[in-house]
């Protein structure tokens, strides 16, 4: 039901599955707490062609993995968990480290593993429950405007 | 009726015709006229809506053009749905099938925007919203998202903004989630000048306020980012300015400057605090009237700090040139080529290919071919995607 609104709106093909759930397939195929994010594998945040070249996408891709296929990723992430591979060098495998939450393309202490602030917490995207701007505001005070321009014309 | 005189005058001294940055070709320097940002992109004002269907429009009789007239299909909704002067309703409906030359999955269908938007004008303030589902990479514009790790099939809003218009349109201050103003506005968004930037119109809006100016020698917009609340902890949030200003010293010829500084505690893509700069030049130039000539530079300064507070600076590029060759009006052949050292170093050519067969509606057909130089050797990637863009 959620596809429903977006394929009426289109009224075309099946809505993108492929590489975009990757995070998903990862987070179901290992049973972690959340999907991670696209940066474990992308050098940018929102992916892309030609930027999937972290130590472990490169392992990915040696085993196997293929863009937009799901059964690839699943192989590679099984071969990679089989072979133990450490992309890092820091002595903890990579579905290993998927799997505590830490990150298999950077070992600890180098700089580059999650020091910034709010390290640890998830990125959401969203707005949350605080300090979100509230579009009906607008709204209601386009409204008023409109009626005080109308009274004053 | 006063919409359509100038795109009719314009007809008379501009046969063929264009949208995007390459309009300088028929001696457009603003953006504000036609578009509902005032530095460009994204929905057409009523203004625009007729230019688009005289300028842009592939017509099967030339002749439908002379009078001047667009037509009554160029309204919201192909002209079924009539709407007040102050409601400018529109849609931003994007698909088609992308083409991974070397994949086991030959075939992979996109949902790229299915966005509907609307603009208040209530002069002297406007108010303008977009609102869609995100299907694909859309977490910076997720306002909610029933998964949250993926943005997948979330609720988005890649704009939302009020606005006030000053000194006969020609200053527009704006506070809301603004298209981050910076370079050419060019609508390839994954193309490296927009992407490593971090300043395209799909998904890389930010919260702040806005100045825009537009006269006839000079046009520019200066952002103070205040970071995008449509992500979470506080700290992945980027703030600091962006801005560009753009001189037009002789017709059909632009010369731009761009700049910009964030601040994240975390950034989005390292994880690490970052002091991220970007500063370029743009240009746009039409040495005859059916070519235009698009070029941006961008200098990119990374300063990253570690535990320790210890700064590594990495400093890189991206450069974009593009070619808009309008064969026939409503019809273009837009060849690109693309570098930039940032990381890994990459070398991109475009071959893109639009035709506007009705009103607001656009084939569009790309192939891209990339080399990527990582450090574990030169890899390479061929693209094909073929796009509908109804823009309602």
């Amino acid at each position: 039901m959620r596809r429903t609104l977006p394929l009426l709106l289109l009224c075309c093909a099946m809505p993108a599955a492929a590489t975009s759930s990757f995070p998903a397939t990862l987070r179901d195929k290992l049973t972690l707490d959340r999907a991670p994010q696209c940066t474990v594998c992308h050098v940018t945040g929102s992916g892309g062609d030609g930027t999937a070249t972290k130590p472990f996408a490169v392992s990915m891709v040696a085993a196997g993995l293929e863009p937009f296929d799901e059964a690839s990723l699943e192989a590679a992430v099984a071969q990679l968990d089989a072979d133990g591979t450490d992309s890092d060098g820091d002595g903890a495998g990579d579905v290993e480290e998927l799997r505590a939450g830490t990150d298999p393309n950077a070992p600890p202490g180098t700089g580059l593993e999650g020091e910034g602030e709010g390290e640890g917490e998830p990125v959401e995207y969203g707005f949350g429950c605080a300090g979100a701007p509230d579009a009906s505001v607008a709204v209601l005070a386009l409204l008023w405007l409109r009626r005080r321009s109308r009274r004053c014309g | 009726m006063r919409y359509w005189s100038l795109p009719a005058l314009a007809l008379l001294t501009a046969p063929g015709a264009l949208a995007y940055p390459s309009m300088i070709a028929h001696g457009y320097t603003s953006c504000a006229a036609c578009h509902v940002d005032p530095s460009g992109a994204g929905q057409l004002t009523q203004y625009g809506r007729g230019m688009s269907d005289l300028l842009v429009r592939w017509h099967v009789d030339p002749k439908e053009v002379e009078s001047g007239e667009p037509s009554p299909a160029a309204g919201f909704l192909f002209g079924l749905l009539p709407t007040p002067e102050w409601l400018n309703p529109s849609g931003n409906l994007r698909g088609g099938p992308m083409v991974v030359v070397g994949s086991n999955v030959a075939v992979v269908p996109l949902v790229m925007a299915t966005d509907l938007t609307a603009t208040l004008e209530l002069s002297p303030v406007v108010a303008h919203v977009a609102l869609g589902f995100g299907l694909k990479n859309m977490g910076p514009a997720v306002v909610i998202s029933p998964d949250p790790s993926t943005g997948e099939l979330a609720l988005v809003s890649r704009e939302h903004w009020l606005g006030l218009k000053l000194f006969d349109d020609a200053l527009v201050l704006r506070a809301g989630r603004v298209p981050v103003p910076f370079g050419l506005r060019n609508v390839e968004h994954t193309s490296a000048v927009r992407a490593l930037t971090r300043t395209d119109v799909n998904t890389d809006q930010q919260h702040g306020v806005a100045v825009a100016f537009a006269g006839d020698l000079l046009r520019a917009e200066v952002m103070g980012l205040l970071g995008n609340y449509q992500i979470r902890p506080d700290a992945v949030r980027e703030r600091g300015y962006a801005g560009f200003v753009e001189l037009f010293p002789v017709e059909h010829v632009g010369i731009g400057a761009s700049s910009l500084l964030t601040w994240a505690g975390r950034d989005l893509d390292t994880e690490v605090p970052l002091l991220r700069q970007a500063h370029g030049v743009f240009a746009r130039f039409a040495p005859v009237e059916p070519l235009a000539l698009l070029f941006e530079g961008d200098a990119l300064v990374d300063t990253a700090f570690d535990a320790a507070g210890a700064p590594t600076t990495t400093v890189g590029g991206a450069a974009w040139l593009q070619a808009d060759w309008t064969i026939i009006p409503g019809v273009h052949l837009l060849p690109a080529i693309e570098s930039s050292a940032h990381g890994d170093g990459m070398l991109a050519g475009w071959l893109g290919a639009a035709w506007y067969p009705l009103p607001h509606t656009e084939l569009r057909a790309d192939a891209i071919v990339r080399e990527t130089f990582a450090a574990a050797g030169p890899t390479s990637a061929f693209v094909g995607l073929l796009q509908l863009h109804l823009y309602l």
